[in-house]
């Protein structure tokens, strides 16, 4: 296996020499192609040319583009440029820079120099006699017009080029000969490649070779035929006696010849309509496309297949799939792999989606593995090489494309295109599967309905982020009812009901050990059903084993409604058990889990399965990372069904794992509005106590400032706040000193009562009400958009009071009283003025149902402006004028329409007829208002295009605070800061964080010609102005999926730092690796290892499952968990593989003085998730160093427009109070009845969580949330009723905090628990 | 015209030289591996005229790669002009080979391997219990696919080409190759012909 890198290829098996040259003139040709499917052309020409030529033979050396990134390649192909006599390049858009590396220097002395599309710097190699691109802006040459006008972007680049070849015949009629001579050369010999048939290779060879190589006629017979070539774009079928030009024709065809001869009835039959490329058709390379023909047809499908020499592929659907403006097929496969319009140059997704949606059906890009060997693809671990990845994976799914399924290969030795029978199987099956879904009555179909239980017990069944799951899954029944679908005859009547019928009895259900059962099936059954199931036994033993089973046979729980069943996933089935969690690879499923799928597939045959909100945990078991084979679980599990998916909107990351792993077409919905958090009991008598100081500041100010110091005192402001000791009279000092701590609480205090909060949990297809909206809509419009020149409203008003809002932010954090009160006003005006505009919106409802100009009657009305202006004179800032605010407020209106419309609904019933989902981006609604409307099928972005500008600039003031506080605390700058990275983070900041790595050490991103962020120059010493920074960078298992080409970017970017010659004291990356160096007997460059994630295909510390299960043994288990499943190697060296390198990763974390990191969003803040501390190596840093000094930790927070550096603790504080503390929080929790007694005790879990491995929570948490929750009698019956299960859990926390010794209490609130304890536990096991 | 569609499995597509079409040279210098010789010829039944008596000399001489790559062209021009056109057969067309030519092909198999090698050995190897008609564990039984459990390759140059040719030495169904390249469609069309299932063959 390929040593680490992705193509082991080997380009000798490429080279072609004649048998016996004689005394033949022989020239030399080297090639360098991106599209493999060439090869076997050239190799065939090459052998022609040697067989048939008489005066002439040719010696050729090919590469595969991908093969230059091996050294010993780039050597050889170096070697082999030096004496050649032509050169051929075709669609190098990546490593463009080595091409020219090595044929520049050669170009002179070579004969002809032949670069079909590619990026411009490489167009500029060719030359044939006097035609050369590199004169461009100078001669009248016909190319220059061309290039100038098409600058490469959307498709023209490549259109324009065909759209000239086809021209140029007739163009050069009008030139005097000797001049287009060699134009009409090269316009020639693009036309003979772009014909790519053996012939037209050898006539592009030999009509070379006589006119620039030998300049005289040797040739034997007539060689300088035509191209012969197949239309453009045209209709292909394998066993069509021609290509078709029309559809009418090809539908006549295959209706009347071809249908009665594969035995398929054409009126019945799905059409799949499937993509291809040319080149594939003309060079015969064709055997993939063949076999998937076959399989659809066997499988009682017909096929239209259309292909296309351009890169638009949307023109040939365009031309082809409609007929009377009708589709004409009820499934679409891209078989290309690339993206729909514009390939591996330059995309156009506006104009794909465009067309699909027009199309309307569901659209599956497959990928043809071209990269890497398909030998290579079946062994590797990551699956799809990386760079295959970001263009064909990545880049189509910004179309709305599904199913990333590999469906072909490259042979290492031939270069042939090879079907994977096993997949195009699956492809096959799939597309059916899909078209069903249009061609069957809804009264027919059968769908499968998936919920979670995270951690895995009853209290949590239903568990998904943000959601009313049950709440959600009546609305789409009811729904599914109206359209038609069979629900039987007993719908529960409301959601009680619904969850009753799900958990069998939730109360005293109590007295049933188990969830309703909805399907038993016997080992013998399942292991009929289950080809895979012998597999599963290696982890857990024969079936039935030990989970979702009675101990004879498997069982799936769940409950049926006529044709719709809605079950339960099973867990990963490993949570309590501290071994496996350990494993650094994650175990199979077990079998009750495989008989959950089996169950969907074979029993239920379902027409689609409907898995319910954020997340499960389908898409997280083994198997390759990206590309699955048949051995992967999630290929084996979810099989042939559709899978709708629903999908938090802020959570792009996981839904792309969900997509590629699982073929998930995501369907996104809402997160709750976030509003602030607001201010309660001891906080709320804090903030009242200083409005009053404000007026009596200067009669009685010293009085109210004691008691405002005491009052913070009881809320454990002191923590935060330098308050002066608790006998202290403020008497004692002067105003201004007593206007500072006031200014400094009050600071304090705004922070918390603005923190934005998630209320309650969202129902699918219930959009947000007038009241909502304005919540969303004041965040947005806090925001300054520089990309669309728009300011936000904070620094309008501040301008317009003669003041600069950073400026007053920066003050008002140092404790200055009169900014704070500015500032708290400027937020107090925003909300006013957004009401203003929303109010002309809103009906009776109080629901914005149709959107009013915000800014029509502007000024019209009797002078006093709009009505946002006039709020804002109301609120003192009478100096804006409207037009300060027609920008802002004309986006604001946009955004409204996208607050209120919703398709949550809509898109899960289009998407179970069968018809597209429109995609769109995933992230944080207020950053990126296009997340909006939901119901969208949720992509990340380019990953190759980040980090941005815009993200470096802000990673910069981030990581400048965080050292600025540092050496402020501890007098020095730290030497190694150990940095966790998030795929959603990266993906809603633009890589943020990502670019905080690179300026950490000194390194700056730089993107290509393209705007690819590729490449990287180290920042000089003197420009950095500090030591460069070492850091130790954990990826999230996610991230690692998402974002490889930027771990290789941080890794190149921590060896070129280390390689640097600098002083030891300036280069904290060097110092550390020539220890490592030293102590591991490895080079340096070797020894700067910092880049760490899971194993492939391996997800998270499982820290997080440990705290949830809570049997875990003691922080050292937690931390081998993380040190073991964390500690796999990034090297840019060889980067097809993940290193086992925990000695490595240990050693780097022994060195840190810092831990970090960032937080992008309220909604998911440190206690709502278990990420965060699942990842956090504070403790395990303490316990590495060998001073046993606790790293100091600190949290970026970029949630707020005034961006903050914070310590974990403060921040874990800051959750504290504003989530699990605070009335508005479990108040709005409660409302939703049993999930929201489980979201309270999950934030409780999650706390805890930071005990064990950071120690950043402080006692009074856990007091304080006693006191709310299990002192007062009341809440704690009503947590009881809603959901005992979740209560149970959440007394469990308590007891087990105190007895892990986090939180010291009195024996009586610990009595209490345990007697608490006892009877929850005897109320659910039915005593 | 090519026999691109005369390779096998995983291997690769390759236009071997027109002469493939040839009749063998009997007194190929290859070495031969002894074929069985059976007490009475097996009959040469064609629905179509199909000459039958080269596959039959390349079977008698013992020349089983030859016999084999003839095997595979008979298949393609048996299914009709279009099948040579394109240079492999196409799945729907396998029903309508003819049976006669079929069953003389496979009685020519039979009789000289001794039973060891034919379409109707492949096939009872399928719905044997333990390959239960899966074609990647009939790939194993019959010797298909290497240690490492990748596919042999077919390559026309007899050196590289993987496949066993000596009676002796190849398991049981080893022979005729049939050409998985195209995806397993072919070989599925082709065991499900109903001519496997005559009494002569069981």
């Amino acid at each position: 296996m390929g040593g680490g890198l992705f193509t082991q290829s080997n380009p000798e098996d490429r080279r072609v020499v004649p048998d016996e040259p004689g005394d033949r003139q022989i020239f030399k040709v080297v090639y360098v192609v991106l599209e493999s499917q060439y090869q076997s052309s050239l190799s065939t020409a090459c052998k022609r040319i040697n067989a048939g030529q008489e005066k002439v033979a040719v010696e050729c050396s090919g590469y595969i583009l991908e093969e230059l990134r091996d050294p010993a390649n780039f050597e050889q192909f170096k070697k082999d440029v030096a004496d050649a006599n032509i050169f051929i390049g075709s669609l190098i858009f990546e490593l463009a820079d080595k091409v020219v590396e090595a044929v520049e220097p050669y170009r002179e002395t070579m004969d002809a120099v032949c670069v079909f599309p590619s990026m411009p710097a490489v167009m500029r190699l060719n030359k044939i006699g006097s035609f050369t691109m590199a004169s461009m802006g100078q001669s009248k040459n016909v190319m220059l017009d061309f290039m100038k006008k098409n600058k490469p972007s959307g498709t023209s680049f490549q259109d324009g080029m065909l759209k000239l070849v086809r021209t140029l015949p007739k163009v050069l009629k009008f030139l005097p000969g000797d001049k287009a001579k060699d134009a009409r050369s090269f316009m020639m010999s693009l036309q003979y490649w772009l014909g790519g048939s053996p012939e037209n290779i050898e006539a592009l060879l030999l009509n070379l070779a006589s006119t620039y190589v030998f300049e005289s006629d040797l040739l034997t017979g007539e060689v300088v035929e035509p191209p012969t070539v197949i239309p453009d774009q045209g209709i292909w079928h394998p066993v069509a006696p021609r290509v078709f030009e029309t559809n009418e024709e090809y539908i006549q065809w295959l209706r009347n010849e071809h249908a009665p001869t594969i035995g398929v009835d054409p009126n019945k039959a799905p059409v799949i309509g499937v993509v291809l490329q040319k080149s594939h058709i003309n060079t015969k390379d064709d055997a993939h496309y063949v076999a998937l023909i076959m399989e659809i047809e066997a499988n009682g499908g017909l096929v239209l297949p259309i292909y296309t020499g351009s890169l638009d592929f949307s023109k040939p659907i365009e031309d082809y799939f409609f007929l009377n403006g009708r589709s004409v097929v009820d499934t679409t496969i891209n078989l290309t792999g690339f993206a729909l319009v514009g390939g591996p140059a330059t995309q156009d997704h506006p104009k794909a989606i465009a067309t699909l949606k027009k199309l309307n059906r569901p659209y599956l890009c497959a990928v043809p593995a071209t990269f890497q060997t398909f030998e290579e693809w079946k062994d590797s671990e990551l699956g799809l090489h990386p760079v295959q990845v970001a263009l064909q994976v990545a880049l189509p799914e910004l179309d709305g494309a599904i199913e990333p399924i590999i469906f072909a290969g490259r042979d290492g030795v031939t270069g042939r295109s090879i079907p994977q029978s096993d997949r195009i199987e699956t492809l096959a099956k799939r597309a059916i599967k899909w078209s069903n879904l249009s061609a069957k009555k809804n009264a027919d179909k059968k769908v499968a309905i998936t919920v979670f239980s995270f951690p895995p017990d009853k209290g949590n069944v239903g568990t998904a982020a943000y959601l009313n799951v049950f709440g959600s899954i009546f609305e789409a029944l009811k729904t599914m009812k109206a359209e038609g679908y069979d629900l039987g005859a007993e719908l529960p009547t409301d959601v009680e009901g619904l969850v009753d019928a799900v958990l069998h009895d939730k109360e005293a259900s109590m007295a049933s050990p188990t969830l309703n059962v909805a399907y038993s099936m016997s080992v013998a059954e399942y292991k009929e059903l289950t080809p895979y199931a012998e597999d599963l036994e290696e982890n857990w033993g024969p079936p039935p084993g030990q989970l979702n089973t009675d101990g004879q046979n498997l069982l799936v729980y769940g409950v049926r409604f006529g044709n719709v069943f809605i079950g339960v996933q099973p867990s990963f089935g490993y949570e309590g058990d501290p071994m496996r969690l350990l494993y650094a690879k994650s175990a199979s499923p077990h079998h009750g889990f495989a008989a959950y799928y089996t169950y969907i597939e074979k029993v239920l045959e379902a027409d689609a399965v409907l898995h319910f909100g954020t997340h499960g945990s389908l898409e997280f078991m083994p198997g390759k990372q990206v590309g699955m084979s048949g051995g992967c679980y999630p290929d084996r599990l979810i099989q042939s069904t559709p899978n709708l998916y629903y999908y938090a909107a802020n959570n792009p990351s996981e839904a792309t794992i969900a997509k590629r792993r699982s073929y998930a077409n995501t369907i996104s919905y809402l997160t709750p509005p976030a509003e602030n958090a607001g201010l309660y009991k001891g906080l709320k008598e804090v903030g009242e106590l200083i409005s009053s100081y404000q007026g009596l500041r200067e009669s009685r100010g010293a009085s109210i400032v004691n008691s405002i110091v005491a009052t913070a005192r009881t809320c454990n402001l002191d923590k935060d706040v330098d308050l002066p000791s608790e006998d202290f009279d403020t008497a004692e000092l002067t105003l201004d000193e007593r206007d500072i701590i006031v200014g400094k609480v009050y600071s304090k205090i705004m922070e918390i009562e603005s923190r934005l909060l998630p209320c309650g949990l969202h129902t699918v297809g219930v959009p947000p009400t007038a009241e909502e909206a304005i919540a969303t809509l004041v965040n947005i419009a806090s925001i300054d958009r520089p990309e669309d020149e728009i300011d936000g409203l904070p620094r309008i008003l501040a301008r317009s009071v003669g003041r600069d809002i950073e400026d007053i932010y920066r003050s008002a954090n140092a404790g200055n009283l009169d900014d704070n009160l500015l500032s708290e006003n400027i937020k107090e005006a925003i909300r006013a003025a957004v009401r203003a505009s929303v109010e002309r919106s809103t009906d009776a409802a109080g629901r914005v149902t149709e959107v009013n100009p915000m800014m029509a009657s502007l000024g019209a009305v009797l002078g006093g402006g709009s009505p946002m202006l006039s709020a804002l004179k109301k609120q003192g800032f009478d100096k804006v004028q409207d037009p300060d605010l027609e920008k802002l407020f004309g986006y604001l209106e946009f955004c409204l329409k996208q607050v209120v419309a919703d398709n949550e609904m809509g898109a899960l019933i289009e998407g179970l007829n069968g018809e597209y989902t429109l995609p769109g981006p995933g992230g944080d609604p207020i950053r990126n208002p296009l997340v909006l409307p939901t119901g969208k099928n949720m992509h990340a972005l380019d990953p190759q295009a980040i980090p941005t500008i815009a993200a470096c600039d802000c990673a910069k003031v981030m990581v400048d605070r965080l050292l600025e506080r540092q050496v402020a605390e501890e007098g020095e700058y730290p030497e190694s800061i150990a940095f966790v990275l998030w795929g959603t983070d990266n993906i809603k900041t633009y890589g943020e964080s990502l670019a905080q790595v690179l300026w950490m050490v000194g390194v700056r991103p730089l993107p290509d010609s393209l705007g690819r962020v590729n490449q990287i120059e180290a920042i000089p010493l003197e420009e950095l102005g500090r030591p460069r920074v070492d850091v130790v960078v954990t990826c999230s298992g996610v991230f690692r999926d998402l974002f490889i080409n930027q771990m290789n970017l941080l890794d190149r970017a921590v060896k070129l730092v280390a390689e640097l010659d600098e002083p030891l004291d300036q280069n904290f990356v060097r110092k550390h690796a020539l220890e490592q160096a030293e102590e591991f007997g490895v080079s340096v460059r070797d020894a700067a290892t910092r880049v760490f994630s899971n194993a492939a295909g391996s997800y998270s510390a499982n820290v997080g499952l440990a705290i949830e299960n809570g049997g875990w043994e003691g922080e050292q288990q937690l931390q081998e968990q993380f040190t073991s499943r964390k500690g796999f190697a990034f090297n840019a060296d060889r980067p097809g593989i993940l290193d086992d390198k925990a000695d490595m990763f240990k050693s780097s974390l022994k060195k840190v003085d810092v831990t970090f990191q960032n937080l992008d969003s309220s909604e998911i803040s440190l206690t709502d998730v278990s990420h965060y501390f699942d990842s956090d190596p504070t403790k395990v840093v303490g316990s590495l160093r060998t001073d046993g000094k606790k790293p100091s930790s600190f949290v970026a927070d970029t949630t707020t427009a005034n961006g903050q550096v914070r310590t974990l603790s403060e921040t874990v504080r800051l959750d504290a109070r504003t989530k699990l503390l605070n009335p508005k929080f479990y108040e709005g929790m409660l409302k939703s009845g049993y999930e929201g007694t489980r979201e309270i005790t999950k934030r409780l879990r999650n706390t805890m969580g930071w005990s064990a491995t950071a120690g950043a929570v402080d006692n009074f948490v856990y007091e304080d949330a006693n006191d709310v929750f299990i002192a007062d009698e009341e809440m704690q019956k009503r947590l009881l009723e809603t959901n005992p299960n979740a209560f149970r859990d959440m007394v469990t926390t308590f007891l087990e905090a105190n007895g892990r010794g986090y939180w010291e209490t009195s024996e009586e609130n610990l009595d209490r628990l345990r007697q608490l304890y006892a009877e929850v536990d005897d109320k659910i096991e039915g005593l | 015209m090519t026999t691109a569609a005369a390779l096998v499995t995983l291997g690769l597509a390759f236009t071997a030289p027109a002469s493939r079409l040839a009749p063998p040279r009997v007194s190929s210098a290859r070495m031969m591996c002894a074929a069985v010789m059976p007490e009475t010829p097996p009959a040469l039944e064609s629905d179509c005229g199909f000459d039958h008596v080269p596959l039959s000399i390349a079977l008698q001489s013992g020349d089983f790669l030859e016999a084999d790559q003839i095997t595979r062209d008979a298949l393609i021009k048996l299914a009709g002009d279009s099948a040579v056109s394109r240079g492999y057969v196409y799945f729907a067309e396998v029903p309508n080979l003819p049976e006669a030519d079929l069953a003389t092909i496979e009685r020519l198999w039979l009789a000289y391997s001794g039973g060891k090698f034919g379409y109707s050995v492949q096939v009872k190897a399928l719905q044997s219990k333990k390959v239960n008609n899966n074609l990647e564990k009939l790939f194993d039984k019959i010797g298909w696919r290497n240690e490492k459990g990748q596919l042999l390759r077919w390559l026309p140059e007899k050196a590289n080409n993987e496949f066993i040719y000596e009676l002796d030495a190849a398991p049981e169904g080893h022979l005729p190759l049939t050409n998985t390249l195209r995806g397993q469609q072919l070989i599925t069309a082709l065991f499900k012909h109903p001519v496997w299932a005559r009494d002569e063959f069981q």
